[in-house]
């Protein structure tokens, strides 16, 4: 299958609220894609979506040709942009619980990722700062090999000096047998590892494509396309 | 389904340890008053007891609760386990916590109320009336915590909204529940028969005689209610577990 994430026509609406107005989207195996738009966008609502925790009203979604599920869990790796591990864990708690329940999680890499992201074994979680429980959860959804990554937000609540650390272990951590999807805000700092760009306005996509190409055909980078996308 | 299990004793375990520390040290206390308060010693400890059991029963909905409207609900609902695992971890969990407060508490009012620790009384019991007793102990926990689980699951479906979800759940409990009992009573007298379980006969019994979860001397359980009961019981687990697969948004 060349398209780890297939989205048709994707809508979700709340009440009197449209979030999405049919998504179409793919997601070529060994790309990394942003998806890109600012606040309300529809981005996270779609990223829960592919996770398999918000149901589309309409439209059609298949993860590894499969519509979500239970095996589609097994093998996405989904970095949610709340605090979700349980506070009573210790940073050991929760590699346990991640080598627990997913089988590609792979716990050397999960202790290599702590060292190099600073981060001790023995911290509670409810006592990390923002910024290194961020590095927690990128740690434990980095060290799945999972076929897709959705990471919502990596970057949220993370100083400059650590973003790039962050980054650094995105890329390092990447194979070419798996995807990725990343929504962000702070689109200057992480433009340079997308293969691929959607933007995504008022819960519909309004530009998507490759982001070299973009660049080039646009003589502008990815942060300036977006500010002149949303201004 | 087991790995659930034990992540969730674990989430669970302060509050459980907290119980029973605090029974056991305000039984160790009123003990000292044996003799001196003589009604208002058995009247705390039960008190004790029921006011544990409550609060151990309270925590396993909590939890839910949790999962359902907190950000915790993102990591249970992205693990790679169906409905059923989810729903079924869930329902052991509780029963393993609220046992194991029951036991201590309950022993404790024991040790408490009791003149002379003698545990004799249990010769007397037949081996066939403590499993009886253990199944419908087991019965009305999972099957009361099933209903309650279901109500929370449908209200946060079908009502969008943290307060509205958690409102609507308790009405649908109290309908449900009204429901269930008015349809159980019209079973009970439309079909009479009862099932002996000591002895396996059938017969005609009374009504009042017929639940065995509300009494300790008669074995017999109605038929009808009983099959009704099952039914009523693996509906709302399968539909709990389908609404979880295929319905729960989280927000």
């Amino acid at each position: 299958m060349d398209n780890i994430l297939e989205a048709k026509e994707i809508r979700k609406s709340y009440l009197n609220k449209k979030a999405l107005r049919g998504i179409n989207l793919n997601i070529p195996l060994g790309k990394i894609v942003g998806l890109l738009g600012p606040n309300g966008s529809g981005k996270t609502t779609f990223l829960k979506i592919a996770a398999g925790i918000l149901h589309q009203s309409k439209g059609e979604i298949l993860i590894d040709g499969n519509i979500p599920g239970v095996h589609s869990k097994s093998i996405v790796s989904y970095l949610p942009d709340n605090e979700y591990l349980l506070k009573w864990m210790k940073v050991k708690d929760a590699v346990m619980y991640f080598k627990d329940f997913y089988s590609d999680f792979d716990e050397i890499k999960a202790k290599e990722l702590l060292v190099f992201m600073n981060l001790d074994e023995n911290d509670v979680v409810k006592s990390l700062s923002k910024g290194m429980k961020e590095k927690l959860k990128l740690t434990l959804v980095l060290s799945r090999k999972a076929k897709l990554y959705i990471l919502d937000e990596p970057l949220g609540g993370v100083d400059p000096t650590a973003r790039e650390k962050i980054l650094n272990a995105i890329v390092s951590n990447f194979s070419k047998d798996s995807s990725m999807i990343i929504t962000t805000h702070l689109v200057n700092d992480i433009e340079r590892i997308f293969d691929d760009v959607a933007f995504i306005s008022e819960g519909e996509i309004v530009l998507e494509g490759n982001a070299e190409e973009l660049r080039t055909s646009r003589k502008k980078s990815i942060d300036e396309l977006y500010r002149e996308v949303f201004q | 389904m087991f790995k659930l299990v034990k992540y969730e004793l674990r989430a669970n375990f302060l509050t459980i340890i907290g119980i029973c520390i605090t029974v056991i040290v305000a039984s160790l206390l009123l003990m000292t008053k044996k003799g001196t308060w003589t009604m208002a010693v058995p009247a705390l400890s039960a008190c004790f007891t029921i006011g544990s059991m409550i609060v151990i029963f309270i925590a396993s909905l909590k939890i839910m609760s949790q999962y359902l409207y907190g950000d915790s609900g993102y990591l249970l609902f992205t693990l790679p386990q169906s409905g059923k695992s989810i729903m079924a971890s869930r329902l052991l969990a509780a029963l393993i916590q609220i046992s194991i407060v029951g036991i201590v508490t309950i022993l404790m009012f024991y040790l408490t109320v009791t003149e002379k620790i003698d545990f004799s009384f249990f010769k007397t019991i037949k081996a066939s009336e403590i499993i009886e007793y253990i199944i419908s102990y087991i019965w009305m926990i999972i099957s009361s915590l099933t209903i309650i689980y279901f109500c929370m699951i449908i209200g946060k479906v079908a009502l969008k909204g943290k307060k509205i979800g958690k409102v609507g759940s308790f009405i649908i409990f109290i309908i449900i529940s009204l429901l269930i009992s008015w349809l159980s009573f019209k079973l009970m007298a439309v079909l009479p028969q009862t099932l002996n379980l000591s002895n396996f006969t059938i017969s005609n019994g009374s009504v009042l005689n017929l639940n065995p979860t509300t009494s300790s001397t008669a074995f017999t359980v109605n038929i009808a209610q009983t099959i009704f009961d099952i039914i009523i019981f693996i509906g709302l687990f399968m539909t709990s577990s389908y609404l979880i697969d295929k319905k729960l948004d989280l927000s």
